[in-house]
């Protein structure tokens, strides 16, 4: 029987290896379509204007700092610090009302549990342009209009169905033993949350903290409507405003550009794995 | 004894009025927010639908349905209808199998694969935002690649400004996407492939199965769960796409890109007219939910057939 597996094994590595070099230059030349932009923005950001215009696509032949020294401006640094605050306050609510909600969907038994869970799905599939207007509207009406209070409210709603759906997910596998022998010992509903659930679910925590910052991070559309000063901006409506105004110096934009996704790719540095297996565990609530 | 059973009974009756309270409350504050940003937007977009509204500090006119009848009218809609149509139809037809392509060979036999998935991964670190002005310049007509390359392989005559002409805008932002979401659907189909049964594999080994029917006849049927989950997220995405087109080209030239995403925008925060807009954005509101149960209807079909 080993033998047959064995065989069995031998044939299909023969198969790999015929398929093996068609396989490398296919993945190669896809990965050469996938960093290819990366490598132009990347390479434009550390040249002068004169050599990017003579030679857009080749490494530079005298690299500089300058263009990122161009963005050492007060502006610059005031869209990092907005965006910085802007995900800071919703990765962080967002993360704390999902659990919150997700405890008595997951581990409280009623019968109006299934709907409201579908109600916080049905977030997943509502465009948010059917909320721009009333959303504009509302914060006008608070007086929070053009502040970064403004983004708080529907970035950390529109980021509630993926993480209730999946905190609740995780803490419905927490065994029953697990909480009935806290409950034994006289803990009520909020001890066995704070002392049991979100100690022991600091994984999907993390998980949805990933997905929350890719969002809240990246976001443009609300930002966009919400606010009008520069002061305020994040870094995605940032860029826009700074590749209009320097619309001629192309590396300087390209500085830019490589600067706001620096803190992304060593956040992917440092977490490949979280955020691989995030992404894919916020999408799975697509279902 | 008696005593002790009927308090454990009293506190039966009002233990399920205290469980039903701490629920509620432990469900409050998110579903205060989700409520406010989410669906009551979504009602209140209904309402301004039926007037005429020149935002706040504007006296609103009721004009009924008069807002979809202009829609119905008006073939800038139209256009945007189709254009979106078209973002959606392309995702699932290409940015659908190339993910899979992709999922196929990172979990594939190949060395290094942590590496080749980092390299796929690397547009969805970057922001939609940067990527809409990178690939501006990519298509430059002076100094963009693309017309770069067609110089260099002597296809001179074909090189010109992509983005700025009517016949080739649509299809250079798409592209983009593509570029932009295939390592998204990638992600997805390689968590679905790596938790497949080894054993079936082994099994068809055995019995002298090619790699491609290996791939048609177990692959893909056992995939199908995760195609479904795909399609609607392809299909609710492209519903939504907006901030590649805004930055790119702002649904110009000539409406060539216009998304029901962009023209609503414009309608609203351009023109505001905030209940042509609002009608606008019910359509796409419609159109997800349509597009949605009819996805999940159809899965939910095969997968009853299939157990019976």
């Amino acid at each position: 029987m080993p033998a047959a597996f064995d065989s069995v094994r031998a044939v299909g590595s023969d198969r790999a290896m015929l398929w093996g070099i068609p396989r490398y230059v296919v993945a190669s030349l896809i990965a050469v379509l996938a960093l290819f932009p990366f490598a132009f923005m990347v390479l434009g950001a550390f040249k002068e204007s004169g050599e990017f215009l003579s030679n857009p696509f080749g490494v530079p032949a005298a690299p500089t700092w300058g263009n990122f020294a161009g963005l050492l401006t007060p502006e610059f640094g005031r869209y990092f610090l907005n965006s910085i605050i802007i995900t800071a306050v919703s990765v962080f609510v967002s993360c704390l009302l999902g659990a919150l909600a997700a405890f008595p969907l997951s581990r409280i038994r009623t019968r109006l549990n299934r709907p409201v869970m579908l109600l916080f799905l049905m977030g997943l599939m509502i465009p948010i342009h059917i909320t721009l207007l009333p959303i504009y509207v509302l914060t006008q009406d608070l007086g929070i209009f053009d502040s970064l209070a403004a983004v708080f409210g529907p970035f950390i709603a529109f980021s509630l169905p993926v993480t209730i759906y999946v905190l609740a997910g995780f803490f419905q596998q927490i065994p029953d033993s697990v909480i009935e022998a806290a409950r034994m010992d006289g803990a009520g509903y909020w001890r066995v949350f704070t002392k049991i659930i979100v100690p022991l679910s600091m994984p999907a925590l993390s998980t949805v903290a990933i997905i929350n910052f890719i969002f809240a991070w990246n976001e443009f559309i609300f930002a966009l409507v919400l606010l009008s000063s520069p002061e305020n901006f994040p870094i995605p409506l940032g860029l826009t405003q700074f590749s209009a105004q320097y619309r001629v110096d192309i590396p300087g934009v390209m500085a830019a550009l490589t600067a706001a996704t620096l803190p992304s790719v060593l956040f992917f540095l440092a977490a490949q794995e979280k955020v691989v297996s995030g992404l894919a565990a916020g999408a799975v609530a697509g279902e | 004894m008696g005593g002790a059973s009927r308090a454990s009974h009293r506190r039966g009756a009002t233990g399920r009025s205290k469980k039903l309270l701490v629920w509620a409350a432990f469900l409050a504050p998110a579903m205060c927010v989700y409520g406010l940003f989410v669906l009551y937007p979504v009602v209140q977009s209904f309402s301004y639908s039926a007037f005429d509204w020149a935002g706040p500090g504007r006296e609103p006119v009721p004009v009924g349905f008069g807002n979809y009848v202009e829609m119905f009218a008006d073939p800038v809609f139209f256009k945007a209808l189709g254009n979106t149509f078209f973002v959606l139809f392309a995702s699932l037809a290409i940015q659908l199998p190339v993910g899979l392509m992709l999922a196929l060979i990172i979990t594939g036999p190949i060395r290094g694969r942590r590496a080749w998935r980092a390299m796929y991964f690397v547009p969805m670190l970057m922001s939609t935002v940067a990527i809409g002005i990178l690939w501006s310049y990519i298509y430059n007509p002076d100094f963009g690649a693309v017309n770069a390359v067609l110089r260099a392989v002597g296809l001179e005559s074909l090189a010109q400004g992509w983005l700025g002409q009517s016949s080739t805008a649509l299809g250079a932002v798409m592209v983009a996407i593509i570029w932009q979401w295939a390592p998204f659907y990638m992600i997805i189909f390689a968590a679905a492939l790596s938790g497949l049964p080894r054993d079936v594999y082994e099994a068809a080994a055995l019995d002298g199965v090619t790699k491609w029917q290996q791939f048609t006849r177990i692959t893909l049927p056992l995939l199908r769960p995760t195609v479904v989950t795909t399609a609607v997220l392809s299909l609710v995405g492209s519903i939504k796409a907006f901030d590649l087109i805004y930055v790119m080209t702002k649904g110009g030239p000539n409406n060539a890109t216009e998304l029901l995403a962009t023209y609503m925008f414009k309608q609203g925060f351009t023109n505001y007219r905030f209940g042509y807009a609002s009608a606008i954005s019910i359509a796409m509101f419609v159109i997800a939910l349509a597009l949605t149960v009819l996805v999940l209807i159809r899965s939910w079909r095969a997968t009853r057939g299939r157990v019976r």
